[in-house]
């Protein structure tokens, strides 16, 4: 689920980006093979909504393939990808949220914003006894990522979803190694009175 | 709940004790810490067991996209190849997508007039703004509701042809005995004016005919379905034009005739020059061999649908149009010349009724814009 060892995937990554660069298109689809099942989950774990998660993957590789000739090979092509990933998602969330504060009908069951509609993690093997529990837990856990900040939410998609390094967060995220720690915190503070709260309520699906 | 600490030291620490990443030394402190304060202990519990619980999420899978994409990325190399270079050392300014948009200036970066002098302003204009609605809902083929807010458009030069009346409106006798039905002169020598764009239109000029109603944007896509309701959610996300619920009038189908649809290459592919025989005249016959437009209503082995759009007229939301119908289907589109206007006008939205209280960077019109979207029949490929 995380990402691989640096050195391996960092290796065949470059091979890949030379091959690319060579021209060699069937390499695009080793990349985009690799890539797409990371992409979009971070984009569902961000949006909730399957369709939409699969649209934003889709845009975020048409950038990929756009850019790779600015893509700098020093750095780490992970790290350029989701970014470009995270930077579509929030452009469509901020989007999304300018949209609704414009809007004179004031929607309120987007089907891609409402928390009571964030997709659910799909169905896991059970263990003996605490499958069901660890399932319940996993709704309401990703129930209550929906309520927090975009801001927060994608710092811990980054962390704990995709598994990224601090520098690697702060590089995706264009923020200081310090803010990625403060932030961090402050998500996880936030989660857990989200969770707290649909605890509270009885609001577990 | 006690909140957690707010000292940087003890966040950074029971961050670090969360994700289990303390050494010994440094754990040891914080369980000391911890057992003194049972509240934040039971706090820092929760968030590990958060963190466990997204970790084991796990990824999630979707339809495989290296399909989609991968045309686009054959038909970059090829082009790359073409101009004696390799895929990824494509210049920026030869991709068909540009993720660069003219966009209207922020709200809050703009410079503002003082608020008594917008009050004025906006009183003003919705007065205006009733009557001009009023008198469009009246108009019978005006095709949209225009605020007197500037349309963008550099070419002074007007449209010439007389519009014809209203009786005449997708009368497809009328476009049979037309000469002036083809679409737009396809010249693919002429660099489109507007980045990003692959029509081959001006996009003066292509603005112009939205005015008007004679606007057409052809796509040619193999998922017709996917790509309407792609698009349909995508009104949420652009402001500057949505996909009407409407569904076209049966008439618009005859005015926007099907094509053929032929291999990659061929003159007829959209991304590698115009779809229908070149023509050095404007606004003649679109095909120098098989004659007027009326030719190509009975193509073989091909489907089409429209969908109808309704559109702000500037730059900026016929860009956003063009780019998402370029980033779903991985393929040129087209911008057509209708003979006659389509005299469908776009619903109204709140956003047209109160133009007037939003930025006057937004003051334009709306048109109605067929999109036809062509795919080959099953079988025919």
């Amino acid at each position: 689920m995380h990402d691989a060892s640096p050195t391996d995937s960092d290796l065949t990554d470059q091979r890949l980006i030379a091959r690319i660069r060579q021209g060699d298109a069937a390499a695009w689809t080793e990349l985009i093979q690799a890539y797409q099942p990371r992409l979009y989950t971070l984009c569902l774990r961000m949006v909730g909504n399957h369709q939409t998660a699969q649209d934003l993957t889709h845009d975020a590789f048409v950038k990929v393939i756009q850019s790779i000739s600015t893509f700098d090979a020093r750095a780490r092509l992970s790290t350029w990808i989701i970014r470009i990933t995270m930077n579509t998602v929030l452009t469509y969330l901020r989007a999304q949220k300018l949209r609704r504060h414009a809007s004179l009908d004031a929607p309120k069951h987007s089907p891609n914003t409402d928390a009571s509609r964030f997709s659910e993690p799909p169905a896991r093997e059970p263990g003996a006894s605490s499958g069901v529990e660890r399932e319940e837990r996993a709704r309401v856990v990703t129930r209550a990522l929906s309520l927090v900040s975009e801001e927060h939410r994608a710092i811990l998609v980054l962390r704990d979803v995709r598994g990224l390094e601090y520098d690697q967060i702060a590089a995706v995220l264009d923020v200081p190694p310090g803010t990625v720690k403060s932030r961090l915190f402050r998500a996880r503070s936030a989660l857990r009175e989200a969770i707290e709260n649909l605890e509270g309520n009885g609001a577990e699906p | 709940m006690t909140q957690p600490q707010h000292n940087p030291n003890h966040e950074d620490l029971i961050l670090r004790w969360v994700e289990g990443t303390l050494s010994v030394s440094e754990a040891a402190v914080v369980d000391q810490v911890l057992a003194s304060d049972p509240a934040l202990r039971v706090r820092a519990l929760a968030m590990r067991q958060d963190r466990l619980t997204l970790i084991n999420l796990g990824d999630s899978h979707s339809a495989d996209l290296s399909v989609a994409l991968q045309e686009m990325i054959e038909r970059e190399a090829l082009l790359a190849m073409e101009q004696g270079s390799a895929a990824g050392s494509i210049p920026r300014g030869d991709l068909h997508v540009s993720v660069r948009r003219r966009r209207r200036p922020a709200v809050a970066g703009s410079i503002r007039p003082a608020r008594w002098a917008r009050a004025a302003l906006a009183a003003g204009f919705a007065v205006a703004g009733v009557g001009l609605v009023w008198a469009a809902m009246q108009a019978p083929w005006s095709s949209v509701v225009t605020p007197p807010g500037p349309i963008v458009s550099t070419d002074p030069s007007p449209i010439d042809e007389p519009r014809p009346s209203p009786d005449a409106l997708l009368d497809a006798r009328t476009l049979a005995s037309m000469t002036d039905s083809a679409p737009a002169p396809v010249d693919p020598e002429a660099a489109p004016s507007t980045p990003g764009l692959a029509a081959r239109m001006p996009i003066d000029r292509a603005l112009r005919l939205a005015g008007e109603g004679r606007l057409c944007i052809r796509v040619v896509t193999d998922q017709p379905d996917r790509l309407a309701s792609g698009l349909s959610r995508r009104v949420s996300r652009a402001r500057d034009w949505r996909v009407d619920a409407t569904p076209p009038p049966q008439a618009l189908a005859n005015l926007v005739a099907p094509r053929e649809i032929v291999g990659p290459g061929s003159p007829a592919d959209p991304n590698r020059g115009p779809i229908l025989a070149d023509s050095n005249e404007p606004n003649s016959t679109f095909d120098p061999v098989f004659g007027p437009r009326i030719e190509a209503f009975a193509p073989v082995g091909v489907q089409q649908r429209i969908l109808l759009v309704a559109s702000r007229i500037d730059c900026a939301a016929l860009e956003s149009l063009t780019e998402q119908l370029i980033v779903r289907t991985g393929r040129g589109v087209v911008f057509e010349e209708l003979p006659v206007p389509t005299g469908v006008r776009p619903a109204l939205s709140p956003e047209e009724v109160f133009w007037w209280s939003s930025s006057p960077e937004t003051w334009t019109g709306w048109a109605s814009i067929p999109i036809v979207l062509d795919w080959p029949a099953v079988g025919s490929r």
